[in-house]
């Protein structure tokens, strides 16, 4: 188990290594100087060079990424080429909303999509069934973004609980932001929700039929009770591999969901950077994002393990 | 066993034929020009002079989302052949020979799974131009790695089987068993994927035209065109809600089609491996 | 002790009516080997599901009689049957690759049959103990050992007898078998019947043995019933029948055994 832990973690390390150096050096091979940039085409130079210096822009592409990442593991990304302070700052006041944003969505996918997978592949009715999976597809079929506007018109619009376009600071009124962060949260989490809950009941109808749950019948199991102690931790490791990789896709999609409800997020300052070439808090936050994702992916490889004893030995 | 006709598969079809139809028609016969300004119809509702009504810009809405229509399903096919195309190829080289090709393709793709494809789009996108052509090379770049580990595994498993193996001892060359054998093998798999990643990208599109970096105005696309109804959500909710309940029929006619009861078999083979 | 009556199984799919069992009759007595013989598809496996309350297909119409200790099963209470299930019968179907919870360790699966049917520790206050005594009645010497393994770890073989052993955690007074040798090689086979001959002797636990083969059921049952397409077509004293076929249709069973010409 520790073995297999380590081993996860030093793929984990490996991948983030890689993911780096290819964002590192597609900003290398771009025919495109920020110090001319910033500069003009007019500058002198000195002026460029010292530009440059001051960037950490001299020297082969090569020793730049050794520098960049040695100040990486001390969680220093650089110095923004707009703003001028560091790019940890930049990031470390905008990514609380990320965060928030994406456990919000994770748990309501979990509270949501869980009890309500099992309660359906448990009532089984053939009327119901085309109901829910008309309801699923649609909701399934709903671009995150859009489903945000949906929300805005309905929740923001017409009810008034909360004024579109409006975003109030976390360290201003905490639980104000929370519930700015709710709607949000529900445009990202909801189609997630449809396709959880598909999943989660296909698999326990799946599993339904293997033999173990027949024995466990004949032992004197009562239906629910086999559905609890037996199918479910089987049905629910697909629906586990199924969160990791929405909760990834959740953290991607927040950045269009932010600029639906205008919030301050990373996104914003993403585009921000991409329309002003600023390179290294590009960087920076898709550095932080690929990282985000292959811890998660890490973390979904050992919760398997965990549970389930066959992974644990393939190593 | 009785063959039952699956009816969500039939009702997928119909959608996106009924949506390939609209955007034909397009091309023979469109009642306004869709980059025509007329200021005096801004924003107006629908009527029979104007069908979805009129823009901020007094431009037809019909119109519009034809054009929207029509870029979206030449950038969701193209990306999509192309990304799949490459993502097949490169999958099937590597399923079949193995190797060290094999495993240091297969981390480079590792690497691009941990970037998601909306964000590599999005810096592709950003680095270069927005343009038609950009969007479709970064859409298609984007799902070059899910192809390729999908047809690897594919390949992985069947190049071990016996009928491989006689094909071989018959004297077929690599190439041969490639493309004759095992490639028909996978190909309900191949098209499943090509469904759920032409879904994809056309949400990609939306998604980056909504941020603004997907096709520039006056080109029209259901993203920018949400984003810029987005604003008249208050005084003008028929162009939101036209533009957007067709992007939503138009995205459960292709959930629908990909999906069509191997829903959870697609995504079981991806869980393994 | 369980008796069979004109037992009927009726599947209906979407007005389509098909009747896999139309007539079953049988009787197992107290510590008695009874034989169920008949060709695939035949309804073995299916009427004695069906019996027990196993059969979990929603279109399922389910008629006739079966009767357990002078109860009625097919009408008594869902809780009564689970309290049969496990503890009065005990189960061990065919593939033993497939019948244990993977994700389960070999002893709780086994103490969970204790779990259920005996709740407050009367009969068995140390679960554990009682759990490997089984795993040594079902023929397993490693029994410490296996109780700590998961399932994966183990040969085919070998989890057929922790799956009987699960069986007869409860000391059932019948043991249902359905094909239970069927997924392994013949010399497991040859000796998991050996294991039931001796577990019918020891503790005077009757079997229903269910089966295609009718070599196994000359070796290990008394009696035997042989079924074609659901109906029973000749029962009868295993001699008897094997010697003295009757129906065509058990001449051609019993020729289908492969002949060892020495």
């Amino acid at each position: 188990m520790v073995k297999y832990i380590i081993k996860k973690l030093i793929i984990l390390i490996v991948t983030v290594l890689a993911v780096s150096f290819v964002i590192f050096m597609l900003f290398s091979i771009i025919p495109s100087d920020p110090a001319v940039n910033k500069l003009g085409i007019n500058a002198t130079e000195e002026s460029l060079a010292a530009l440059r210096l001051k960037y950490g822009l001299e020297g082969p592409a090569l020793v730049r990424y050794f520098r960049y990442i040695g100040g990486v593991c001390t969680l220093d990304f650089g110095k923004s080429y707009t703003y001028g302070m560091k790019v940890s700052q930049l990031i470390g006041e905008r990514i609380f909303i990320n965060i928030v944003l994406s456990l919000m969505s994770l748990i309501i996918v979990t509270v949501v999509s869980i009890p309500v997978g099992m309660l359906l592949a448990h009532v089984d009715k053939t009327k119901w069934e085309n109901f829910i999976e008309i309801n699923n597809q649609v909701v399934m079929s709903m671009p995150p973004f859009l489903l945000g506007i949906i929300l805005t018109f309905i929740f923001g619009i017409i009810f008034k609980f909360f004024s579109p376009g409006r975003y109030i600071a976390y360290n201003k009124d905490f639980w104000g932001f929370m519930g700015y962060m709710i709607c949000p949260a529900l445009a990202l989490s909801l189609p997630k929700c449809a396709m959880c809950i598909r999943l989660l009941r296909s698999s326990i109808l799946e599993e339904k039929k293997k033999d173990y749950v027949k024995v466990a019948l004949a032992k004197g199991n009562s239906n629910g009770r086999a559905l609890y102690k037996h199918i479910l931790v089987n049905a629910i490791m697909p629906t586990i591999t199924f969160i990791s990789m929405i909760l990834a896709d959740m953290i991607a999609q927040g950045i269009v969901v932010e600029q639906v409800f205008a919030l301050p997020g990373l996104g914003r300052c993403l585009l921000n950077a991409i329309s002003t070439r600023d390179y290294p808090v590009i960087e920076g936050i898709i550095l932080i994002i690929a990282t985000s994702i292959v811890v998660i992916g890490t973390l979904n490889d050992i919760i398997h393990a965990v549970i389930d004893p066959r992974i644990r030995e393939d190593l | 066993m009785k063959k039952r006709i699956d009816s969500s598969l039939v009702i997928g079809y119909v959608i996106l034929g009924l949506f390939v139809l609209f955007v034909l028609i397009g091309l023979f016969y469109e009642p306004y020009d869709g980059n025509y300004m007329n200021l005096s119809d801004k924003l107006a509702t629908p009527s029979f002079k104007h069908f979805f009504g009129c823009d901020q810009y007094g431009r037809d809405i019909y119109v519009r989302v034809q054009y929207g229509l029509r870029n979206s399903l030449i950038i969701g096919l193209s990306s999509t052949f192309f990304g799949g195309m490459a993502g097949v190829i490169i999958g099937a080289v590597c399923g079949y020979f193995g190797g060290v090709v094999d495993a240091v393709i297969m981390r480079i793709v590792d690497v691009l799974f941990a970037i998601p494809s909306i964000i590599l789009a999005l810096l592709f996108v950003s680095l270069f131009n927005s343009n038609m052509f950009n969007v479709i090379l970064a859409l298609s770049l984007a799902m070059i790695p899910s192809f390729t580990k999908m047809i690897r595994s594919e390949f992985h498993v069947i190049r071990k089987s016996d009928y491989v193996l006689a094909s071989r001892m018959y004297g077929s060359s690599h190439l041969r068993i490639i493309f004759r054998e095992i490639l028909p093998n996978v190909y309900p798999i191949i098209i499943n994927c090509m469904f759920i990643a032409f879904n994809n990208s056309i949400l990609a599109e939306a998604g980056l035209s909504y941020l603004g970096v997907g096709l520039q105005p006056p080109a029209a696309s259901l993203g920018n065109m949400i984003s810029q109804a987005q604003g008249y959500l208050a005084t003008a909710p028929h162009y939101i809600i036209i533009v957007g309940v067709i992007m939503i029929v138009l995205l459960i006619g292709l959930g629908l089609v990909s999906e069509g009861g191997s829903w959870h078999s697609a995504y079981n083979r991806r869980f393994k491996n | 002790m369980l008796t069979i009556e004109d037992l009927k199984i009726e599947f209906y799919d979407h007005g389509i009516k098909e009747v896999p069992v139309s007539n079953v009759s049988l009787h197992v007595g107290e510590g008695e080997i009874l034989g169920l013989v008949g060709e695939s598809g035949s309804g073995k496996s299916l009427s004695c599901l069906a019996a027990m309350g196993l059969l979990k297909e929603k279109n399922a119409v389910i008629s006739g009689r079966v009767e357990y200790a002078g109860k009625d099963m097919l009408s008594c209470s869902e809780k009564e049957i689970e309290d049969i299930r496990g503890k009065e019968i005990g189960f061990i179907f065919q593939d033993p690759n497939s019948s244990l919870n993977p994700l389960i360790r070999i002893g709780k699966q086994l103490e969970e049959v204790l779990v259920l049917h005996d709740k407050d520790k009367k009969l068995y206050p140390d679960r554990k103990a009682r759990a490997i005594e089984a795993l040594k009645e079902a023929g397993l010497s490693d029994a410490e050992n296996i109780y700590k393994m998961y399932p994966h770890e183990l040969s085919g073989g070998m989890k057929q007898r922790v799956i009987i052993a699960m069986a007869i955690m409860m000391e059932p007074k019948l043991l249902l078998a359905d094909e239970p040798t069927t997924a392994l090689d013949v010399t497991v086979q040859a000796q998991i019947i050996e294991l039931f001959k001796k577990i019918n002797k020891e503790k005077n636990t009757a079997i229903l043995f269910i089966s295609h083969d009718l070599s196994l059921v000359k070796v290990l049952c008394d009696k035997v019933v042989v079924l074609k397409k659901g109906e029973v077509v000749e029962s009868g004293n295993i001699n008897d029948i094997y010697n003295n076929p009757k129906e065509d249709y058990t001449k051609k069973l019993i020729a289908a055994i492969p002949k060892v010409e020495v």
